[in-house]
């Protein structure tokens, strides 16, 4: 009968093995032990030179254990994603404001301010944060769209709450498509409007040659900063 | 379906107005007329005639180096139509500058990823069911976003991709579409729309053949798809009263006009 062998004869405390330092002859009552296909690399030899068993030891040497351990560790810089101190500050504010904007401690013409400044926050946010993917964008955009000309008085407890949550999820370095679905979905449910008026099919003539002008200047101005 | 009031395409439309005043009434259409329901079919139309074209802004927008660029671009490929949606994002945002444009670019996506993330559950939510009784395949083809890259095409319907149900739906209305033509061909010509001429064309050939579903039929005849379904509901509200002036005699659905120009800021 044939006996399989993991090759791992010793195994230390850590669950590390190390290759025999000195080559043992094992052929004797062993040579039908055969090494499961893939397992580490055989150092052990029988005399005639053939690599039929490997023997491991324990690593005692700590620098050694270390460096094992520490290729592990490798991961690629690309994989973390870095928030800036400022921008970090900036999503810290604005979680503050809309919380704030929450407290009933305070007056209400505080906490009205505090709603204000959340948003002129939000407003920096669209053109300063650099880590944001579109999930960020998404939920972002929604919370501006949803809250574009309208003051703190214009929402019930419920929809604020619901900005407080949107907002610490935008605090996240990374937002998943769920989570930013999920946002989007609580506040359609809680009847928040976030669409934003882009349909130009009922715009008045008027309407339209003020719009034409607008984008007129607009490149106009981009034209002479950009030389 | 007796109690169900439908909501036409436009009127999803409308409530995207940049009208205050039209904006509101038709939003208040959806409100006084519960229970409300939208044909699946209508969430096609809007992505054809709503969310593609913001597809096209973002991606532009996204490929180019300057306002300038975009705009150019925009107007090429979408024309006027796209143009002035961008103009009204810019408006919309207030205090908007063009510059430094690497910021100005990433203002105006954060606001494109979230109409279009939203589109399609905004839309849906606005009604109270979806009536889908044909099973439009491409109506279940929600906007697909792919890192940074937004698809929202609509492919041309073809035996490998389309299992809907709507040849027997339209097999099952005959007796309508028969009285559809002939009321069509008595119609004076100043009525006669080309959307008209087209379901024209179509309900006969569904007569002697049966309904011819490939391609992007169905698009060109929108308005009789969605008329038929209405025959289930107590009423179809919209704005578009050339068609549906003309096609709910014949086809026997009652239809309730909402008046764009009365509705809208003078």
């Amino acid at each position: 009968m044939t006996k399989y062998n993991s090759s791992l004869n010793v195994e230390t405390g850590s669950g590390e093995f190390s290759p025999a330092t000195a080559p043992v002859d094992s052929s004797q009552g062993r040579s039908n032990i055969i090494n499961f296909p893939g397992s580490a690399t055989v150092i052990a030899a029988t005399s005639s030179g053939s690599a039929t068993n490997t023997i491991y030891e324990p690593i005692h040497d700590t620098e050694r254990w270390r460096g094992v351990h520490r290729r592990h560790l490798e991961i690629p810089h690309d994989n973390f994603i870095e928030v800036g101190s400022a921008i970090r500050e900036l999503l810290d504010s604005c979680f503050e404001r809309i919380s704030d904007s929450l407290d009933e401690t305070i007056g209400n013409a505080e906490r009205s301010n505090s709603f204000d400044e959340w948003k002129d926050l939000l407003s920096t946010l669209t053109r300063k944060s650099v880590h944001f993917n579109s999930n960020h964008r998404k939920i972002l955009g929604s919370l501006l769209a949803a809250t574009r000309h309208l003051d703190i008085t214009d929402f019930k407890n419920g929809a604020l709450k619901l900005f407080v949550k949107a907002t610490n999820t935008l605090r996240q370095p990374r937002v998943t498509k769920p989570e930013a679905r999920q946002i989007v979905a609580e506040l359609l449910d809680s009847k928040t409007d976030i669409s934003i008026p882009m349909v130009p099919e009922a715009l008045s003539e008027e309407k339209i040659r003020e719009l034409d002008g607008m984008m007129e200047e607009l490149i106009l101005e981009e034209t002479k900063l950009n030389g | 379906m007796d109690e169900v009031n439908f909501l036409d395409t436009d009127m999803f439309i409308h409530c995207l107005s940049a009208d205050p005043i039209l904006k509101r009434s038709a939003e208040k259409v959806f409100r006084d007329n519960h229970f409300s329901a939208m044909s699946a079919f209508s969430l096609l139309e809007l992505k054809g005639n709503y969310i593609q074209d913001m597809e096209l802004l973002y991606r532009k927008i996204n490929d180019s180096d300057s306002l300038q660029t975009a705009f150019a671009k925009i107007m090429r490929i979408g024309g006027r139509k796209s143009g002035l949606m961008l103009a009204m994002l810019i408006k919309w945002i207030g205090n908007f500058t063009p510059h430094p444009w690497n910021e100005a670019k990433k203002e105006l996506l954060t606001y494109l990823d979230s109409q279009l993330g939203a589109a399609w559950g905004v839309f849906k939510s606005k009604v109270d069911v979806i009536y889908d009784d044909f099973k439009c395949s491409r109506a279940l083809e929600e906007p697909v976003e792919d890192g940074d890259v937004w698809r929202t095409t609509i492919p041309h319907c073809t035996d490998s991709n389309t299992q809907c149900k709507i040849a027997p739906f339209m097999d099952s209305y005959k007796k309508e579409l028969i009285a559809l033509v002939e009321y069509l061909d008595s119609l004076s010509p100043e009525l006669k729309t080309d959307e008209l001429k087209k379901i024209r064309e179509v309900a006969v050939t569904t007569i002697s053949k049966g309904f011819p579903w490939r391609d992007r039929v169905c698009r060109k005849v929108g308005d009789l798809l969605i008329g038929l379904q209405s025959k289930s509901g107590i009423k179809l509200i919209t704005s578009n009263y050339k068609e549906h002036g003309q096609l709910h005699v014949p086809l026997n659905y009652s239809v309730e006009h909402f008046n764009v120009v009365a509705n809208r800021t003078k």
